[in-house]
This record gives C-alpha cells, sequence and structure tokens, in this order.
C-alpha cells in the first residue's frame, strides 16, 4: 500500500512537473512583443491606403464605366469599318455579267454593239486606276463603288443560255434574221411604211 | 427653398465628415488598443517576424475596408482577433507551399530575448524544451492545434477564444485539455527515452 501510494505519488509529481514545463514553454511560444514603433507602421498604412482609394469610390466606377464605353465604341467603329467589304465581295463578278449579255445579244443595232464594247474596252486613265495593293478581283472600285447586280429578269436570261445554249443561239439567229428582213422589207416599202405595222403585219 | 436645401445639403456633408473623422478615430484606438494582441496573433500562427507584422498590416487593413460597419461590431477585441486569426491562417497556408516555419526566427522578438541573470545552462535547457514543445504543436491536429496556441496568449479567455474560432467555449476547454495531454505525453516519453 506505501508502495502504490509513493507511486502515485510520483506519478502526481511527474505530472505537475511536466505541467509546468509545458506551461512555461507555452508561456514562451505566445510571449513575443512585436518591433518598436508597429502601432505608428500601421496607422500610417492605413492613413496612405484611407486616403488613396477609399475617399473616392466613384471616381473608380466611373473610371470603369468611361473605359467600358471607349471599348463599346471602338468595337463598333471597328465593325462598322469591317462590314462594307463583304458586301462588296459578294457582288457577282462583272466579267460574268458582260459575257452573259454579249452571248445572248444578237446585237441587231450598231449602236447597241458600241455602246456594249465602249462599257467594256474604255481604257481608264492612269490616274484613277486603283492603286496595286487593291485585290485584282476589284479594278474599279474607284469608279464602281457598288456596282449593281443582275436584274431578275437577267438572271433568268444568263440561266437560260447556260443551261440551254443552242437554243438561245437558235433564238438569237431568228431574231437577228427577222431583223434584217424587217430591214429590208423597210427599205424596200420605203418611208411610209412603219416597222412596227410591217411587223404585226407579217406576224 | 434653395437656401433650406442647401443647408440641408451642407448638414449631409458636415454629418458624413464627422461620421468619417469617428470612423478614423475608432480605428485608430483599435490600432492602439489590439495591435499587440494582433501581432501576438499572427506570429503564434506565423512563427515569423516579418510575416507576422505583415499579417497585423492586413488585418488593420480588413478593418478598414469594413470601417462602415464598425458602428455594429459589439466586441472589437474579439472581432478583430478572428480577423487576425483568419489572415495568418491564410497567409500560413500561402506561405506552407514556399518554405517550412523555421523553429528559429532570425529576427527574434524583444520579448523572446532571455533575461541576462539567467543561468546559460538554463536558458539552453528552456531554449530546446521550448523548440521541443513547437515541435510537438506543429505536428498536432488543426482541430487542436488552434485553441491551444489561442490560449497561450494570456489576452485570450476561452469565450473569446471559442468566439474566435466559432466553436463553443466547451469545446474549446476540451480541446486545450486533450491538446496539453498529448503534449505532455510526448515529453514524457522523450524524457523515459533519455
Amino acid at each position: 500500500m506505501p508502495d502504490t501510494n509513493y507511486k502515485r505519488d510520483r506519478s502526481q509529481d511527474q505530472s505537475d512537473d511536466l505541467d509546468l514545463m509545458l506551461d512555461a514553454s507555452l508561456a514562451k511560444y505566445a510571449a513575443v512583443e512585436p518591433r518598436p514603433g508597429l502601432e505608428q507602421r500601421v496607422l500610417a498604412h492605413l492613413s496612405v491606403e484611407a486616403v488613396l482609394p477609399s475617399r473616392h469610390p466613384w471616381l473608380q466606377w466611373g473610371l470603369a464605366g468611361a473605359l467600358a464605353v471607349i471599348t463599346v465604341v471602338g468595337v463598333l467603329a471597328w465593325r462598322s469599318n469591317q462590314a462594307p467589304h463583304p458586301v462588296i465581295a459578294n457582288h457577282p463578278s462583272t466579267t460574268i455579267q458582260r459575257s452573259s449579255i454579249q452571248e445572248i445579244r444578237p446585237a441587231p443595232h450598231a449602236t447597241d454593239k458600241v455602246v456594249t464594247v465602249t462599257h467594256a474596252s474604255v481604257p481608264r486613265p492612269a490616274a484613277r486606276r486603283a492603286p496595286a495593293s487593291r485585290p485584282a478581283t476589284h479594278p474599279k472600285l474607284d469608279q464602281f463603288p457598288s456596282p449593281q447586280p443582275l436584274s431578275a429578269e437577267e438572271i433568268a436570261l444568263a440561266q437560260y443560255v447556260e443551261n440551254f445554249p443552242k437554243e438561245a443561239r437558235l433564238i438569237a439567229d431568228t431574231q437577228e434574221q427577222f431583223a434584217l428582213e424587217t430591214q429590208k422589207v423597210m427599205n424596200d416599202a420605203g418611208s411610209e411604211i412603219r416597222p412596227s405595222g410591217s411587223t404585226s403585219q407579217e406576224r | 427653398m434653395i437656401e433650406d436645401r442647401r443647408v440641408v445639403a451642407g448638414e449631409a456633408i458636415l454629418s458624413g465628415l464627422a461620421a468619417e473623422s469617428s470612423r478614423n478615430e475608432v480605428l485608430e484606438s483599435l490600432v492602439r488598443e489590439h495591435s499587440r494582441l494582433v501581432y501576438r496573433i499572427a506570429y503564434a500562427v506565423l512563427r515569423r517576424h516579418h510575416d507576422a507584422e505583415d499579417a497585423t498590416q492586413e488585418t488593420f487593413m480588413r478593418v478598414l475596408r469594413y470601417s462602415l460597419k464598425l458602428d455594429k461590431v459589439e466586441d472589437a477585441k474579439t472581432w478583430l482577433a478572428r480577423i487576425a486569426w483568419r489572415v495568418a491562417v491564410d497567409r500560413s497556408r500561402h506561405l506552407g507551399k514556399r518554405y517550412e516555419i523555421p523553429l528559429e526566427d532570425p529576427q527574434m522578438p524583444v520579448g523572446e530575448i532571455a533575461s541576462k541573470n539567467t543561468p546559460a545552462d538554463q536558458v539552453l535547457q528552456e531554449t530546446q524544451l521550448a523548440g521541443v514543445v513547437q515541435n510537438l504543436i506543429t505536428v498536432l491536429p488543426e482541430k487542436l492545434r488552434a485553441p491551444l496556441i489561442l490560449s497561450a496568449l494570456e489576452e485570450m479567455s476561452p469565450r473569446e477564444i471559442a468566439a474566435t474560432l466559432d466553436i463553443s467555449e466547451a469545446a474549446v476547454r476540451s480541446r486545450v485539455f486533450r491538446a496539453r495531454q498529448i503534449l505532455k505525453e510526448k515529453l514524457a516519453q522523450r524524457r523515459s527515452g533519455k
């Protein structure tokens, strides 16, 4: 019995000893003082920060809004500059239009021929030529910035010629022959007979 | 009518300025009263002088950011301790990825310098023991370590520790007790091993 009491006392003493050691170590763990002047440094930092951003929060929002507006306007301006090019590029090529017209046209009158040829082959002044840097597909953009597309009738006619070239040729020849005959009748009958009247009579 | 509006606007500006100046005064008093506590909380977590001071600055910066809510704060000390704890823990996690926390701060703060009257062997023994305890605290589970660290700070009562860690006061007491038990067992093993 005294032995157990002794052991209990000894373990109690050891525990107390450990408690004391632990208390001392924990006190040392936490016992720390900041360098002198911490308050002044913190206050100085706070005063600097308080003056700079937080007194004028509206200024930050205003700057952000202005930046957003400038960005939006810039994007819109850029897009409006970009927009016209695809419209021009989407127009059908003028060479196709011209060739199709020339194929189907019987050219009954000399004046029409002259006009068509003149329109296609009159050389431009050198000063008005497009710069070399421009793409070759749009050589006349300076003179004709927005070429008119083919009308519905012209498109239908061009498609017909493409699909049925023989028939188109036949029709064109017939038309030409008819025009020549009309001319001949007019020459024979003199100036009294009008071409419209002769045409209706012959028909 | 216009004069009345001017008077009202002037009063509003003056009251706004007065409120701002009172907020600044409150903030200044908080710094003067509690910057030491904030620093010690930060140092208890970070164990580095510079990091602790940076954490102190950041804590008061957060207070400045929320200065409009200062009027609603009931217990400024606990509120500050909570912010300081979070800042220090966040910083510790961030710094933990870069380097290990050293056992000895190269720029040891003033309080840790031993008295000249203490015998040299005792100073050495205490320093070694403090290092051992610090190591043991480091390997404690987070759940036990946090209340133990805060309980080591003399300024913090169990109620304030509970409010800081967002747990009950009973939980604080039991966790501190368990942490101390673990530390004592480890120290006893270490002593018997010698």
